[in-house]
């Protein structure tokens, strides 16, 4: 069989040519579509959304064995209860002071209180953290089938209400979609000094922190300041807590600004339940 | 047949491991997955299916972490493409030179998807990103030499064998 081997040669540069094609057909085809998602994204989380679910009921369910029945039986949980006193008290005093400086401020043609949270919430689980990556995103079980959208906000929850921002939907498939965090370094949000109105950029850091960027160096800014939404960006209802002033860079750090740094409302690495607002941008 | 699912198999539980201790509250910054595929290389499974695996695990790093499609599955073949020149060029002669590729490998695939890559595809980095990539790569070496020293004797065995046979 002297045409064996040349055969066998142009069937393994076909076969590569082939593997190669629809390895970049399952990594770059449907970017464009409304999920966001790759194909083989799509195809993959089928099977380890399920899977990455039970891994996350299980560590939970653990976590919680362990915290409650295990480990400080008492204390463990009054903090827990005390903790979420706080968050709820800081979301409503939040909530408060908007609306007290709205009415300082004599806005007279807002006629009826704008309710922060009035669209129709879904409450998601978180199902997937980041595999090996300093990238903030989250794996949430809603998707499509629950007429979530990209862009659409996350926000957290407890048993009183939403807290505060989480991060907003980048892409979805029919039953999960992924979740950019408040603390990743793509996401940027306009935002607002509750106290002294002072307005700029919250933009993610990385690990568990954010930086209030384009904020004047002669801006009244405070440690322990609030900063929530503006709500200019138009994805963002006005008024949701995105954090608290943790350290202001003295001087003209860059050039005209200072940059402020700005600790998340959001616990992250206790995240397990959110709430997704049915609201896109009409662009 | 057998090796080629006790592999499959323990991927799957390197994924579900991972994510349980993430929610359990232990989240670690490493890869989980390429030590052990870079392990893999080694443990004469059907080239197709290897390759499939390589393909799934790096899909599934990008659906659970990345902005951006590809990342993960990118860099995983293209150091996997120079482990593999490395195993076939040098033979791996002996420890010391299979621990230096190991080494290479691990650092330029942590290098190009946390790092290279998300730069080509404009994603913002976090300020210090050069910290965050270095703990990557030094906690991924660790869980390699781990991979290395109990997961895989096979591959410390085919080292050696390779470096006997060449010699």
């Amino acid at each position: 069989m002297p045409f064996k081997t040349p055969r066998k040669k142009i069937f393994l540069n076909l076969l590569l040519l082939f593997s190669g094609l629809a390895v970049l057909v399952l990594i770059y085809a449907g970017l464009k579509g409304p999920s966001r998602l790759s194909l083989g994204e799509r195809i993959v989380l089928k099977g380890a959304g399920p899977v990455s679910k039970s891994a996350a009921l299980g560590g939970l369910g653990l976590r919680k064995f362990w915290q409650k029945y295990l480990f400080l039986v008492g204390v463990e949980e009054e903090n827990e209860k005390l903790r979420q006193k706080v968050s709820y008290l800081e979301a409503e005093l939040a909530r408060a002071k908007e609306a007290f400086y709205e009415n300082q401020r004599l806005r007279k043609l807002l006629r009826v209180a704008r309710d922060l949270h009035g669209q129709t919430p879904v409450v998601a689980h978180v199902v997937g953290k980041p595999l090996g990556s300093w990238q903030g995103l989250i794996l949430i079980d809603k998707g499509l089938d629950d007429n979530i959208l990209p862009e659409m906000p996350v926000l957290a929850y407890t048993p009183y209400g939403p807290a505060g921002v989480v991060g907003q939907v980048v892409a979805v498939e029919r039953r999960y979609a992924k979740v950019l965090l408040l603390t990743d370094p793509s996401f940027a949000v306009d935002a607002l000094v509750q106290r002294s109105r002072e307005r700029g950029l919250l933009r993610g850091q990385g690990k568990e922190l954010c930086l209030l960027d384009y904020v004047s160096a002669e801006a009244d800014v405070r440690e322990n300041d609030l900063i929530v939404t503006s709500g200019l960006d138009g994805i963002f209802p006005k008024g949701l807590l995105l954090g608290r002033v943790v350290k202001i860079y003295p001087g003209r750090t860059r050039g005209l600004f200072r940059p402020i740094e700005v600790k998340p409302a959001v616990d992250f690495q206790k995240l397990e339940e959110v709430l997704v607002l049915l609201r896109v941008r009409l662009k | 047949m057998k090796k080629d699912l006790i592999f499959g198999l323990s991927l799957f539980v390197i994924f579900w491991f991972y994510q349980w201790l993430s929610f359990l509250g232990l989240h670690f910054s490493f890869d989980p997955f390429f030590p052990f595929l870079l392990g893999g290389m080694f443990w004469r499974l059907h080239l197709l299916l290897y390759l499939f695996l390589v393909l799934i695990c790096g899909l599934v790093v990008d659906a659970f972490s990345s902005l951006v499609p590809g990342v993960t599955v990118i860099a995983y073949f293209v150091s996997l493409f120079i482990f593999y020149q490395f195993a076939k060029k040098l033979a791996l002669k002996g420890f010391f030179p299979a621990l230096i590729s190991l080494i290479f490998t691990i650092v330029l695939c942590e290098i190009l998807r946390l790092w290279f890559l998300p730069l080509v595809f404009e994603l913002s980095l976090p300020v210090y990103s050069f910290y965050f990539v270095g703990k990557f790569c030094l906690f991924t070496l660790f869980w390699g030499f781990l991979c290395w020293s109990f997961c895989q004797v096979s591959f410390m065995k085919d080292v050696f064998q390779i470096s006997i046979k060449e010699n």
